[in-house]
């Protein structure tokens, strides 16, 4: 369902539905300020596809076998192998590349077709889908100064004959968007039967822009990502997972083994996907070649006047490269990976490589920073690397952490982005906590920030102005994306963990890792495993929460104590009725506290009552009703209510409404206070 | 001069910076104090859930406020440099007490400083646009400095050097300015005689005593201010004693300013 899904999406992207959607009306002299003649268009998102639950259960549990890695795959099936060589023209920022792809149809059905990526036409000019869709902030909004694209030169097929020219066979644009060059459909000659292989032979050049967004040049730094061109993923019912290249999209593409050689001035630092087996200096030129099986990508770093460094953890070699004067910065990475490696090992099933690499771009090439390749990370920042501040220690987490969330599970990037980013968002948020507990974004006498409280600060200032499970071609801006995408996937799943328990959730969610390695899972593997480890309830506010901008807000709406008396009043007892005009303390004291569930998520939480004797009870409410009120007798009177002290359901919308303090000091002693501690901390600026 | 005759000759002046400082210091407070309120005024441990671990509920103001925040914000530079100017008068009338012979009445004090107000702008103006370009040529080679570090103890040491030379020179400037302030009370020198006048007579010894006066203040202030956090708002008294220990860390603040002036008054008499 979910790949008919995202075939479907793909089909309206590729066919132009943000433009079907699209209402075109012509606004002559339409009221005030109307121009005759403008025309505007209303541009509307696609509808969110609604998983329904029954076919959302993919065939089969996991099993708790998944619970340790014992039973997890240990090799990808793998589609292509692919043999490039990259020579790079230093002056002209150029590749010029061989690639021999030798292809396996993974699917059930015939394929008569296949679709080509050329990611990097995206820079080509100011047309095209990834250029038109600058949203105004954040990554990838600038045009670039010095454009980037790949010229196909040849596409033969290999066979007995000598080959067959494919050139005329290639399309010229992605379908349906004349502008765009970067989704090239190519009819084969023949059906490729399934489980049938073909071998293409092809030779490109790829010039890189500056360094726009993941990938380009800035001085003697080459980020090559995207850079050859790439088969789309095909789906078993033998459709491809084809799309223009969006500005807030990422990637798909299936697994195989790459066998690359690198050709580039002698003295560049190379750093790479897979491992170096071999390499050479010769005639002022320097080659490597790097193997790696089991990957669904290959990047790599080329750079004049890095350094680089080398360490090993556990079984993994690390090659760390980065700016002069960054050794400090290199050691806090190294020291962030290796937690990482530890931490999401044994949480989502062991690093299966044998290298990683690290590349901490310079200053000027920031946006090639943060990104992910299989077993190449890019990271950054940290010029002002103060250990409080834990940037450089909260982006390598998150990008180590794509190795499992991107890498290893090989979900669709571009329909379905929460997968990778949303999930990794959330599982960097344990790892970092072993690293730097509560402070784990922020650490200064007296004041920590944690990554989940930053999360939560996205996922709220988000709002809830669209689902998360979007694809990423469809959020209105890139603020949309990040908050939603990142942000809320993290605060929904930190929150479900804090409503169904931490290792429910964790052991769902490792399941699910170890069980659909290698593979390509969708967000109904995801449900499933949520459904099979912590029950349907679970399952559904996820569903709740991904697909049906789900939300709650917790809130204490009524709160009372008062002395136990003996009851007075008119009594009709056996002896005749009585009349009690006066009352007895018992001594005791009831307390009462109402707590309101707003929104549609529901999910069970604590409820702390505090009283003046110093003593606290905790109770647990479903959250299943709109209200729930909570009646108690105890030695002494009630001091305060709090629903959800520990914060664990981080989308509670409001936490202003989650306490109510009876017993405290009061308002005017309070105002004083807090005047007293503002005030005092503002006189400092003016004492002159 | 021994501290009891110090007080006496100028603790009416010190009254009046302090109560100056402390108004100054309710304007950005007062709409800081009711965002704050609504927010975590509910909740058992009030302010102190704002330093929790983890953030939660820092962050939660800051979301909640972030419409208000942003105001205070854009408003802050000019409340600091109206602050910053306005407080010639009081300050002026504590040097005026200071750098007099005689016992200074307040309120002669603060005539004298109304009557020197130009060129007491002219030399807290001066002051002000020093620490600006100081602080902004600073922090360009303080945010080099940090990056040429080769290891985490380096980097802290950086971190350590960076900031000492900082206080070191906000020191140095402020002693400059305080001095020619005494000057132009004292003697009735224009800004820039005056200015000139306190770089000749500005010694190491003075400049120490600046410094040892700035680093007491910061830890009295500190520690007032962590005691005040330790003893918590639950209860009324508790909250009594807050404020108490919070008002006293803004007059060790005043103190520290005041022994300073001193200081800077002797250079200039």
């Amino acid at each position: 369902m979910a790949h008919r899904r995202g075939a479907a999406v793909a089909e309206l992207v590729a066919a132009g539905a943000m433009t079907a959607l699209a209402v075109t009306w012509a606004s002559a002299g339409v009221g005030a300020g109307g121009h005759a003649g403008a025309t505007s268009t209303l541009t509307e998102p696609p509808p969110v596809a609604m998983p329904s639950w029954e076919p959302y259960r993919p065939p089969g549990p996991l099993g708790a076998a998944l619970d340790r890695d014992d039973a997890m795959p240990t090799t990808a099936a793998s589609v292509h192998r692919t043999r490039l060589s990259a020579k790079l023209d230093e002056a002209r920022h150029v590749i010029v590349g061989r690639e021999a792809l030798t292809w396996t149809n993974p699917a059930r059905v015939p394929v008569r077709e296949l679709y080509l990526h050329l990611y990097l036409n995206a820079f080509k000019n100011e047309r095209t889908a990834f250029l038109r869709s600058r949203l105004g902030d954040g990554r990838g909004s600038k045009m670039p100064r010095d454009w980037g694209y790949t010229d196909l030169t040849t596409v033969t097929l290999v066979d007995g004959a000598g080959g067959v020219d494919l050139r005329g066979a290639i399309a010229r644009h992605s379908p349906g968007d004349p502008e765009d060059e970067t989704d090239l459909r190519l009819e084969l000659p023949s059906e490729v039967a399934p489980g049938a292989t073909i071998e293409l032979s092809l030779t490109f050049e790829s010039k890189l822009p500056d360094v726009v967004e993941r990938t380009g040049w800035v001085g003697g730094f080459h980020m090559v990502a995207q850079w050859f061109p790439k088969v789309a993923r095909v789906r078993p019912d033998g459709s491809s997972n084809h799309f223009a290249f969006h500005r807030l999209s990422e990637f798909d593409a299936d697994f195989g083994d790459y066998d690359v050689t690198i050709d580039v001035p002698d003295g560049y630092v190379v750093a790479a996907t897979g491992k170096r087996v071999s390499e050479r200096r010769a005639g002022g030129r320097f080659e490597a070649r790097y193997v790696q099986q089991n990957v669904h990508d290959f990047a790599f770093t080329a750079w004049a006047g890095a350094v680089e460094a080398r360490a090993r953890v556990g079984d993994v070699e690390l090659h760390l490269v980065a700016p002069p004067h960054h050794e400090a910065v290199l050691e806090r990475t190294r020291a962030s990976v290796a937690a990482g490696l530890a931490c999401y090992g044994r949480r989502f099933g062991r690093y299966p490589y044998e290298t990683l690499a690290v590349v901490h771009p310079p200053r000027d090439a920031e946006e090639a920073g943060g990104m992910e390749y299989p077993t190449l990370i890019t990271t950054g920042g940290a010029s002002l690397a103060f250990d409080a501040v834990r940037f450089v220690e909260a982006l390598t987490v998150h990008e180590l952490g794509h190795q499992w969330f991107y890498g290893l599970l090989a979900t669709d990037e571009h329909h379905e982005p929460f997968l990778d980013e949303g999930l990794n968002s959330w599982a960097e948020q344990g790892c970092l906590r072993e690293i730097g507990g509560d402070a784990s974004a922020l650490g200064l006498p007296g004041l920590s920030v944690s990554v989940d409280a930053m999360h939560r600060l996205g996922a709220l200032s988000g709002g809830r102005d669209d689902a998360i499970a979007r694809g990423s071609a469809d959020f209105a801006t890139a603020s949309h994306y990040g908050r939603l995408v990142y942000s809320r996937t993290a605060a929904l799943l930190s929150s479900l963990a804090g409503a169904y328990g931490d290792d429910v959730v964790e052991r769902a969610i490792g399941r699910y890792a170890r069980g659909h390695r290698f593979g390509h899972p969708d967000a109904r593997h995801l449900l499933a495993a949520l459904d099979e480890v912590g029950g349907p309830a679970l399952a559904e506010a996820a569903k709740i929460g991904l697909f049906e901008r789900g939300w709650i807000d917790l809130a204490i709406v009524d709160v009372g104590t008062a002395p136990r008396r003996s009851p007075h009043g008119v009594f009709d007892r056996e002896g005749g009725r009585e009349t009690v005009k006066t009352t007895d303390a018992t001594g005791e004291h009831d307390a009462w506290v109402v707590v309101a569930r707003r929104g549609t998520l529901e999910l069970p939480v604590d409820i702390e009552l505090g009283f003046v004797d110093g003593t606290r009870r905790r109770v647990r409410w479903s959250g299943r009703g709109p209200w729930v009120r909570m009646s108690q007798t105890a030695a002494s009177p009630l001091a305060w209510a709090v629903v959800d002290p520990d914060h664990r359901i981080a989308l509670d919308e409001r936490l202003d409404n989650n306490a109510r303090r009876l017993a405290a000091a009061p308002a005017p002693l309070r105002a004083l206070e807090r005047l007293t501690h503002l005030g005092a901390t503002a006189a400092l600026f003016a004492l002159p | 001069m021994n501290a009891r005759a110090w007080l006496s000759r100028s603790g009416s002046g010190l009254g009046l910076l302090f109560g100056y400082a402390w108004l100054a210091g309710l304007v950005p407070a007062l709409p800081l104090a009711l965002w704050l309120g609504g927010v975590v005024g509910q909740w058992p441990g009030g302010e102190r859930t704002l330093a929790e671990p983890g953030g939660v509920m820092l962050l939660e103001v800051l979301r909640s406020s972030t419409r208000e925040l942003a105001v205070t914000a854009r408003a802050w530079p000019a409340w600091l440099a109206l602050v910053s100017l306005a407080a010639i008068v009081p300050q002026g009338a504590l040097i005026a007490q200071l750098a007099s012979r005689e016992r200074a009445s307040l309120l002669d004090a603060v005539a004298r400083s109304v009557r020197c107000a130009p060129p007491l702008l002219a030399v807290s103006a001066a002051h002000l646009l020093a620490r600006v370009v100081a602080a902004a040529v600073f922090a360009f080679f303080a945010a080099s400095a940090t990056v040429m570090a080769r290891s985490r103890l380096g980097e802290l040491a950086v971190v350590a050097a960076v900031a000492a030379l900082g206080g070191l020179g906000a020191c140095a400037l402020r002693l400059v300015a305080d001095a020619a302030a005494a000057r132009v009370l004292a003697a009735d020198r224009r800004a820039g005689p005056a200015l000139l006048d306190a770089l000749d007579r500005c010694s190491w010894r003075a400049f120490a005593q600046v410094v040892a006066a700035a680093a007491l203040g910061v830890v009295t202030w500190a520690l007032a201010l962590y005691l005040a956090h330790v003893v918590g708002s639950e209860t009324g008294a508790q909250a009594l004693v807050g404020a108490a220990l919070r008002l006293l860390s803004l007059g060790a603040l005043v103190v520290a300013r005041a022994i300073q002036l001193t200081v800077a008054a002797r250079v200039a008499v």
